[in-house]
């Protein structure tokens, strides 16, 4: 369930300003500046408490009467107990009942945070690391990589993130390490997820080197048998996954190359994940601990 | 129109960057990436507009110290002329079928591996995974979240309009 928080918590550092019965606030997150327009305090703050927890309490509360936000949002009731939500610019949308508007505030702030992030560039995959090394599994939402992912958590990999490798200029790759989104009776929306420490496994706070790419899908019954790619093909692979690309081609085209050019990267299909991940575990111990 | 014998290399709405052996292409206008491997690069990057096809043939021959055939540089500028990497349109060389004896051809007689542009076409946003349908129960939802789509969703068919 998405732990909707109690109503007391609030934006820290208190930078609220009310304007009649709405409320603003707003924070920036991976350089990114969002302001948010509620219709009472208690929306107000529940916004704040789920966008921090999707940034991973990244979100750094700003002072919107200083800063013009690159990101405008409103929320407000309407008396039949849904809400309306509107991206300032761009559009207005129905939202539903509470849990569905932050669900869907949450989405949208992810969607805008990982395509006009600052200094680091987004990419669609999942990541672990064995040894110090990572291993970067490219792929869109639905293709498996969150089952690679926590069946690679289990047999003892760090856990880095389901949906999104982070990478810096400097060619790391950095912790996005959010619960989970392991599929729970089907539901589309849902920001519920398993936190990785109910695998047994556990999360990695510091950035690494990436050692290996694997793209991959599954194919039941299929062997791993995996071609070894060049890095360009390579990165001509990842571009698909970099979320960012269409934006600014020039600074994610350059990170790409610092963070890839040297990781071996593994192209096939494969069978069921849990081989895959032992596959995978052994092939790091070989290939990615020298 | 450029004489196809003196190709020019685009240079305009592309983003470039060099990887050891290989090069890769970034075009702004059409969201392609193309990786040029060696000899694909050393094509291009000779293609001057003032260098004529033979030329380039017989600069990869001093530079890679290997006979060179012009029907190599022809197969690299056919495969840059299909990826909308040259500033004017070529006419084609190679046919499919010549194309295929050509390779055939040159790789038995070159020494240097055969010009490769390996192409893929990035989505207009890496957000647009899934199609651009919608929902009567979710509303407009699916087509906000999809970068790609147009925002209002109509009803029926339920496609993002």
């Amino acid at each position: 369930m998405l732990e909707l928080g109690n109503s007391e918590a609030q934006p820290s550092g208190e930078v609220r300003f009310f304007e009649g019965d709405n409320v603003k606030f707003a924070f920036e997150a991976y350089g990114v500046s969002v302001s948010v327009t509620a219709d009472s305090a208690d929306l107000g703050n529940k916004l704040f408490e789920v966008a921090n927890r999707a940034m991973l309490g990244k979100c750094k509360v700003i002072d919107p009467s200083l800063v013009k936000a690159e990101h405008e949002f409103l929320l407000s009731s309407r008396k039949d107990g849904t809400y309306d939500f509107t991206s300032v610019g761009e559009y207005t949308t129905g939202s539903g009942g509470l849990r569905e508007t932050l669900e869907l505030f949450v989405r949208i702030l992810r969607i805008k945070v990982s395509q006009f992030a600052k200094n680091c560039v987004f990419v669609h995959a999942g990541v672990v690391s064995w040894g110090k090394k990572a291993i970067l599994i490219p792929g869109n939402s639905g293709s498996g990589k969150t089952t690679l992912v926590a069946e690679c958590v289990k047999h003892g990999a760090l856990y880095f993130s389901d949906e999104y490798a982070v990478l810096s200029p400097d060619g790391l790759v950095h912790p996005f390490a959010r619960a989970l989104s392991i599929t729970n009776g089907g539901r589309k929306w849902s920001e519920d997820g398993i936190p990785v420490e109910t695998l047994g496994g556990r999360a990695a706070t510091e950035p690494v080197e990436i050692g290996a790419v694997v793209l991959t899908r599954h194919e039941p019954g299929a062997k791993w048998q995996p071609e070894r790619l060049t890095p360009g093909n390579g990165i001509i692979e990842v571009i698909p996954h970099t979320i960012p690309m269409t934006i600014d081609a020039d600074f994610s085209l350059q990170v790409l190359k610092s963070a890839i050019s040297r990781a071996i990267i593994l192209k096939g299909v494969r069978g069921e994940a849990s081989d895959l991940a032992e596959e995978l575990l052994s092939f790091s111990n070989k290939e990615l601990t020298a | 129109m450029n004489n196809p014998q003196y190709p020019i290399a685009r240079k305009n709405g592309l983003v470039v960057q060099e990887v050891p052996d290989e090069v890769l292409v970034y075009d702004l206008d059409t969201n392609k990436a193309h990786c040029l491997n060696k000899t694909a690069a050393a094509v291009w990057q000779s293609c001057d507009g003032k260098t004529s096809v033979p030329e380039i043939a017989k600069f990869l021959s001093s530079e890679m110290g290997t006979k060179v055939d012009d029907d190599l540089v022809w197969l690299a500028i056919d495969q840059l002329n299909e990826s909308s990497l040259l500033e004017a349109q070529v006419e084609p060389r190679f046919a499919s079928q010549s194309r295929r004896d050509a390779i055939r051809k040159i790789g038995i007689a070159s020494m240097i591996a055969l010009p490769i542009v390996a192409s893929l076409v990035a989505p207009k946003s890496a957000m647009a995974n899934t199609s651009c349908q919608c929902t009567v129960a979710t509303e407009t939802q699916d087509c906000v979240l999809n970068a790609a789509c147009p925002n209002t969703c109509a009803e029926p068919p339920g496609v993002c309009q």
